[in-house]
């Protein structure tokens, strides 16, 4: 993959500069930025890296072997922002992007991070929206789908491998000296690709399980099945006996139903008797029912009738006790009479005995008084004759009397005892009579039937009779038979059904098979591989080391142990003890660019500070043998006072593409546009203008000014 | 994949050894070398593609 353009807007100190194109006529790969500090190396450095990855962190520190991850750079906010400051502090929409077009295998490679602040003023990056596409050979994608595709030519776990800090090649030399290499070891794995194995085989042993699971569930569903195929075929015993049954019983049917009409055809010779037995059969009933009835009237007449000797009684008592009654009623006035009678008879004598000639209230003597005591006198003798005529009647006390009354009651009949008496008789001698009648009936059809007819036809109607009886068990029996026939068939189908539904997995079989397979090659490649990666990355170390170093014949190349630990390997045997910070700087290198290029990953180098810790001599070998035409772009970011930007295009032209110089305006006493020294400063507006072309820039401005230097 | 990968061609050999084809075994390192830096919680699609290479190469 080659870089062709980089276009920043609004990143670092970068306000909206220029697109910057790497693209060159001849085959070189060498690029170089030179800047002082603070005027944006590495924020083009980390400016790729954030539209790559979408994130740049701090450099990471090392504690007793052990890396320590950097923090995240925010892209907003307060402090050591990414995003150009004045576009912070004065854009109406806050917006940083990075495009990077590259051409690769598969054609040209686009790729654009966009943040934009979705508020007025971000405060921090949850604030911004973060918009990211991909372009590969005219496929776009987007988002996560974006994210992958960079994967697959620019992969994240390589990045240190390809954006190399200067400044923390000692950090990697201590891990790399570090017998704890738990922070480069991931390194190593990811840039010798063992995590496209190990995460592989556990991709496989995932898919393996799901495999395993539905052979088993297979199996089980194949155990189930041969269960339900014996079911199946006790199943099918059953109903062939049931059909067999059916069939039988049908037959049966048949013949009773043969032999029936035969009967009836019989019968039909006797028609005479045929009718009369009809006749005779309908008599028959009715004379049955007439006799249950005759049976209910009797036994109704006879609980009627036990009141019948009081109905007879009364018809003579009724009257005497009627008689009684009204006896009671005489002798109750008689006696009141008598009772009157002594009375009136009692005041009248002592009214009588009083009479002596005086009036009480005057005691005058009266008048007539002889013939008043006579007429008193005469009615005293007419009440006792009258008494006397009364007292003489024979009769019965009423006591008597009221005895009699209760005897004779004793003997009354409940109320319309005779009528329902009567009813009941009624009823009995209608059934009876009916009945009578109908046997007479029968009696007279009866005997017009000869002894050898009715032989015949009574033998006839017997075998007619059991033939329906025997026909009617027989439609029974055949109907339960085909029920059950039927029931068992449903009960078949549905067994046949399940015992159908599986008959083993054999593709799964085969798949997990191949499975394991993979699986085995997968470790065995990977205990094999990382051995002879580890040759392949000591023997390409210590060819980079051999060219950068600047005593070839003392040393004889790099020593990676089997966890990847460096040493630096004398000519003359053993190891170099205490060597030189840039000779180990040196070594670092040599491991790293082993371990890129073992990666077999196709991508630019980027190294920022590359000369920070080593003498002139190895810096110019690093350059010579990175700027060597081997097809891989190398860009460096070099800081002014490690390399001289024009001794270093000139002793490097041939390997040089191309250089740039990042300035601000205030570092340019010269015009930067046409190089005029007639430059006028104005003090008011700080700012400077060629007299030559009219440039003006102004010289507090802290934006970089990205110029390409010519080589 | 270069040819003179040294990871693919200890792979083909292994591979081999378990009577595997090169076409499955070439088919299944580019798909995992593709997705080598897919965390593990992404991987759903990767196992299926796994899959649908391993039964297009049954009875090879």
């Amino acid at each position: 993959m080659r870089l062709t353009h980089l276009i920043l807007r609004n990143i670092g100190p970068f306000r909206n500069p220029p697109a910057i194109s790497l693209e060159f006529g001849k085959n070189a790969t060498g690029y170089a930025f030179f800047a002082d500090n603070g005027r944006g190396k590495t924020s083009i450095y980390n400016a790729m890296r954030w539209c790559l990855f979408g994130e740049v962190r701090e450099r990471a520190t090392t504690a007793g072997g052990k890396r320590i991850e950097g923090s995240l750079r925010p892209i907003v906010g307060d402090g050591k922002i990414l995003m150009n400051k004045d576009a912070y502090e004065n854009d109406k929409v806050q917006e940083m992007s990075v495009m990077l077009i590259a051409q690769g295998k598969k054609g040209q490679i686009q790729v654009q991070r966009i943040a934009k602040s979705t508020t007025t003023l971000p405060r921090t990056d949850d604030e911004l929206s973060i918009d990211l596409s991909v372009t590969i050979g005219g496929n776009t994608f987007s988002g996560k789908k974006a994210q992958e595709a960079i994967e697959s030519f620019f992969p994240k776990g390589l990045e240190r491998f390809f954006f190399i800090d200067g400044e923390a090649l000692e950090e990697y030399t201590e891990m790399m000296q570090s017998s704890s290499l738990s922070g480069l070891q991931d390194d190593v794995n990811a840039v010798l690709r063992i995590p496209a194995l190990t995460k592989g085989e556990d991709d496989l042993k995932m898919l393996r399980q799901i495999v395993k699971a539905k052979i088993k569930s297979s199996n089980k569903a194949s155990q189930e099945s041969t269960l339900n195929r014996d079911k199946a075929r006790n199943k099918q015993r059953q109903l062939n006996e049931a059909i067999s049954t059916v069939t039988s019983v049908e037959k049966s049917l048949i013949t009773v139903r043969s032999k029936l009409l035969e009967t009836n055809e019989k019968l039909k010779g006797h028609q005479e008797y045929v009718e009369i037995y009809k006749k005779m059969d309908i008599l028959k009933a009715e004379i049955k029912m007439l006799e249950i009835e005759l049976s209910e009237a009797a036994n109704e007449k006879m609980i009627e009738s036990k009141d019948a000797w009081k109905v007879l009684l009364w018809a003579k008592a009724g009257p005497i006790y009627d008689s009684f009654n009204g006896q009671i009623d005489d002798v109750n006035n008689r006696e009141g009479i008598i009772r009157a009678l002594n009375k009136e008879i009692s005041r009248d004598q002592e009214a009588f005995d009083a009479i002596n000639g005086i009036c009480a209230k005057c005691e005058q003597p009266l008048p007539d008084i002889e013939k008043y005591q006579n007429k008193l006198s005469s009615e005293i003798k007419m009440k006792q004759q009258k008494l006397l005529e009364m007292n003489n009647v024979s009769a019965m006390s009423s006591t008597d009397l009221y005895q009699s009354l209760g005897d004779l009651q004793k003997l009354q009949p409940p109320q319309r005892a005779r009528e329902r008496i009567l009813r009941a008789e009624k009823k009995w001698k209608d059934r009876k009579s009916r009945l009578q009648n109908k046997q007479e009936k029968f009696a007279n059809l009866n005997s017009k039937i000869t002894a050898e007819g009715k032989a015949d036809t009574d033998a006839l109607r017997v075998s007619k009779g059991r033939q329906e009886a025997t026909m009617t068990t027989r439609e029974k029996e055949l109907k339960n038979a085909q029920d059950t026939a039927n029931a068992i068939e449903i009960e078949l189908k549905n067994l046949n059904r399940l015992a159908g539904k599986s008959s083993g997995d054999s593709e799964s079989h085969a798949i997990d098979l191949t499975i394991g397979k993979l699986i085995v090659a997968i470790n065995n490649t990977i205990t094999s591989y990382r051995e002879t990666a580890r040759k392949a990355v000591e023997e390409n170390a210590s060819s980079v080391f051999l060219e950068l170093t600047n005593a070839k014949g003392v040393f004889s190349g790099i020593h990676l142990d089997k966890d990847f630990k460096a040493k630096i390997k004398l000519s003359k045997g053993g190891f170099a003890v205490n060597p030189s910070s840039g000779m180990m700087s040196m070594m670092t290198i040599s491991v790293i660019d082993a371990l890129r290029r073992v990666s077999g990953i196709d991508a630019p180098v980027f190294l920022d500070t590359p000369g920070r810790s080593l003498d002139y001599k190895h810096k110019e070998e690093l350059l010579n043998y990175f700027w060597k035409n081997e097809g891989h772009q190398f860009l460096i970011f070099a800081h002014s006072g490690e390399f001289d930007a024009q001794n270093t295009i000139s002793t490097h032209s041939d390997q040089l593409a191309k250089a740039w110089s990042l300035t601000w305006p205030g570092d340019h006493h010269n015009c930067y546009s046409c190089s005029s020294e007639n430059v006028v400063f104005d003090t008011t507006s700080k700012t400077n203008t060629c007299d030559d072309c009219g440039e003006k820039w102004d010289i507090r401005s802290n934006n970089t000014m990205i110029r390409e230097l010519k080589i | 994949m270069a040819d003179d990968d040294i990871l693919l061609i200890e792979f083909l050999k292994h591979g081999a050894t378990q009577g595997l084809s090169e076409q499955l075994l070439r088919e299944i390192f580019t798909h995992l070398s593709n997705h080598q830096f897919l965390p593990a919680g992404e991987r759903e699609h990767v196992r299926s593609e796994l899959q649908r290479i391993i039964r297009n190469n049954q009875g090879d």
